[in-house]
């Protein structure tokens, strides 16, 4: 991972689930003593600077270390601080898709979610939904 | 001026409204198939046209089913594509065509083979159409092949000529190209299907403005509609068709033998007004896979008997 | 550049079917420039095998390197220290990279990962085209710029054929018809002219036809 991405990880559920979230799309909107760090049981967290910084091997990797779904936050497009970050991340993930797909691995399990800012006020409600569609899943095949 | 050396010269050169027909080469050894279609269009045709592998399927070749049409006494008109041959083959192929008697040759370049069935094919486009008619042009006026000093002492005795399609673009270009292939050696022009007889107008208007129908003998296309859906897969799927949309309504509200019947008669209108237009040598009239059809179009036209 | 194309999943997975230690070597120039075999291509690459690999629960080992070029011996030599310890190379560069490490390691199978294609452009963002056939005996003086031989569906040099309509190639897919576009360079560059004079039929020795060529700089070797 790019020095621009730091990690924090929950306490492992029996389902691995790696995000990786845009910083702002987590606490933009947030005051001072609002902001706490991101946190979801189950979910290992990976906040980078924008969305536009993960690139498909981020999330391929992601599955490589053994996660059964890989989850990308990422503000509305029109709304991206870096221009156009958070609309070539829609591409970049249709596309890991699609290799997940050649390589065997179910391409549901990677998910792109545009979140309202600050994301941080929602997470839990957000991961549930996605923890039952993984749970569905069952684990990775490549685990 | 020399004697005429085809059927088809000799008619063009008296000034007769000359008339030529299309003849499909089966997509099968059956050599009977081709003097059947080539009897039918006899009478009513002063050369009938052989097609080379036409849209890139394989049928008898056009030198073959040429050989045939003339060892029943019909004159054909062999047409060669630049498509599947290289300057070697179809240098070849102009002697063959001499020496079987065939007079008549029609330089094409011919449609891209994605179109056939043969798709997965290397095409081989050595030479274009423009250099094929100088090529042809020079073995049968000076007895010479490409880039060769050497004079052949039995040049092939072929009356040349080529294509040109008004209907496609750029427009203005067309009567561009047209001076060009005269001025390669095409003596005779056969030109795409006319259905837009406004726009062939306008065409015929440039040809004369540069005095082209006095260096070569226009003739041009037509063919009879069968049905609506005919004309429709004609204007959206052949590249180069311009097909008014009168002339489907025409035939739109009709089904069967009562749609033919009006393709005939649209055909033989058309032909009537082209016979009026200046410039205008002759028809070629290319009824695909409905010959039958033809002595009754050339009939109703008032071009029986042929000269 | 030279562009290509990645081979489908499955081919490369075929290729590999026999293989437990594979070196995915990527290159830097061309293939990088069209996002099929850089550095970047490689690690997704490797990526995805190592992940089918793990659901077919199969040993392999996938390592990746990536040298500036594979068409320059010098660059290719970097190989040689990773190479030990695998038993075949799959190449992600163009043809000419492969073949060029296929000939300076003889001892080992390398594998093509990438289909090339052809020569060409970045047209726009995300647009690579094809306009080079390398004839060796460029003419692109005469027809403002734009390639009959590569760009013209029928390489014909006394354009354009019949099937032109609406400044389209009649081969469809959205094919521009070259013709059309030498037309209106040349008319905006007063240069119509250009297309009068007879076009002799081209001399192909140049071109592939005559065999494979070979460029020989004596002033370059010691």
């Amino acid at each position: 991972m790019s020095a621009g991405a730091r990690e924090r990880t929950g306490t492992m559920g029996t389902s691995r689930i790696t995000a990786l979230c845009c910083q702002k799309a987590l606490y933009a909107g947030l005051k001072p003593e609002e902001v706490s760090r991101a946190w979801i049981e189950g979910v290992q967290i990976v906040e980078t600077p924008c969305s536009g910084k993960v690139d498909p091997i981020y999330l391929l990797k992601a599955f490589e270390k053994g996660a059964d779904a890989v989850v990308v936050l990422a503000c509305d497009q029109r709304l991206c601080a870096t221009i156009a970050g958070a609309k070539r991340i829609h591409k970049r993930v249709e596309r890991t898709q699609a290799l997940l797909a050649e390589a065997g691995i179910e391409p549901e399990r990677l998910v792109l979610r545009i979140v309202r800012r600050p994301a941080l006020r929602s997470l839990e409600a957000l991961f549930a939904r996605i923890k039952e569609t993984v749970a569905a899943l069952g684990p990775s095949p490549a685990r | 001026m020399k004697n005429p050396i085809s059927n088809l010269q000799r008619v063009l050169e008296s000034g007769a409204f000359a008339v030529t027909a299309e003849c499909g080469p089966p997509r099968s050894a059956d050599p009977d198939v081709v003097v059947r279609k080539g009897l039918l269009l006899k009478k009513c045709a002063d050369a009938v046209n052989v097609t080379d592998n036409q849209t890139a399927i394989v049928r008898m070749s056009s030198i073959a089913a040429s050989a045939l049409l003339h060892s029943v006494g019909v004159e054909p008109v062999a047409q060669m594509v630049c498509r599947d041959r290289n300057r070697i083959a179809l240098q070849s192929d102009a002697l063959g065509a001499s020496a079987l008697g065939i007079r008549n040759l029609l330089c094409l370049s011919g449609d891209h083979q994605k179109f056939g069935n043969q798709a997965q094919g290397k095409n081989v486009y050595d030479i274009d159409s423009m250099q094929l008619l100088r090529a042809v042009t020079d073995m049968a006026e000076q007895g010479r092949f490409i880039g060769d000093d050497h004079v052949m002492d039995a040049p092939p005795r072929l009356f040349v000529g080529a294509a040109e399609n008004p209907f496609a673009d750029p427009f203005e270009y067309r009567v561009e190209r047209l001076e060009k292939k005269i001025a390669h050696g095409a003596r005779f022009i056969q030109t795409q299907c006319v259905f837009n007889l406004e726009k062939f107008g306008k065409f015929m208007a440039l040809v004369r403005k540069k005095g082209l129908h006095k260096k070569a003998f226009i003739m041009a296309g037509v063919t009879p509609i069968k049905s609506a859906g005919m004309a429709r897969y004609m204007r959206d799927k052949v590249a180069g068709m311009d097909v008014p949309e009168e002339l489907i309504a025409r035939v739109a509200k009709l089904k069967g033998e009562e749609a033919r019947a009006e393709g005939v008669r649209i055909c033989v209108e058309t032909i009537r007004k082209l016979r009026r237009m200046e410039g205008v040598a002759g028809v070629h009239v290319m009824a695909i896979e409905w010959e039958e059809v033809v002595p009754q179009i050339v009939e109703q036209a008032g071009l029986l008997p042929r000269p | 550049m030279i562009v290509g194309e990645r081979k489908p999943f499955e081919e490369i997975q075929k290729l590999l079917a026999d293989s437990a230690k594979v070196l995915l070597v990527g290159c830097g120039t061309c293939v990088k420039v069209c996002f099929t075999g850089g550095d970047k291509e490689v690690a997704v690459l490797a990526s995805q095998l190592r992940l089918a690999a793990a659901k077919a629960k199969k040993k392999k080992v996938l390592d990746e390197l990536t040298v500036e070029r594979q068409c320059e011996i010098e660059f290719v030599d970097e190989v040689a220290k990773r190479l030990p310890g695998h038993d075949v190379i799959l190449s992600m560069a163009c043809g000419a990279g492969v073949q060029m490490l296929a000939s300076r390691f003889p001892e080992v199978p390398v594998l093509p990962a990438v289909n090339t294609t052809f020569l060409g452009v970045l047209e726009r963002q995300g647009l690579f085209v094809e306009n080079c056939q390398g004839c060796g005996a460029c003419v692109l003086g005469t027809f403002g710029g734009i390639c009959p031989v590569s760009r013209c569906a029928k390489s014909l040099f006394n354009g354009p054929c019949g099937g032109s309509q609406g400044g389209k190639c009649e081969i469809g897919g959205d094919v521009p018809c070259a013709w059309h576009q030498i037309i209106e360079r040349l008319k905006k560059l007063g240069r119509l002219g250009n297309l009068k004079a007879p076009v002799a039929p081209k001399d192909w020795r140049s071109a592939r036809h005559g065999g494979p060529r070979k460029l020989v700089r004596e002033d370059n070797i010691l």
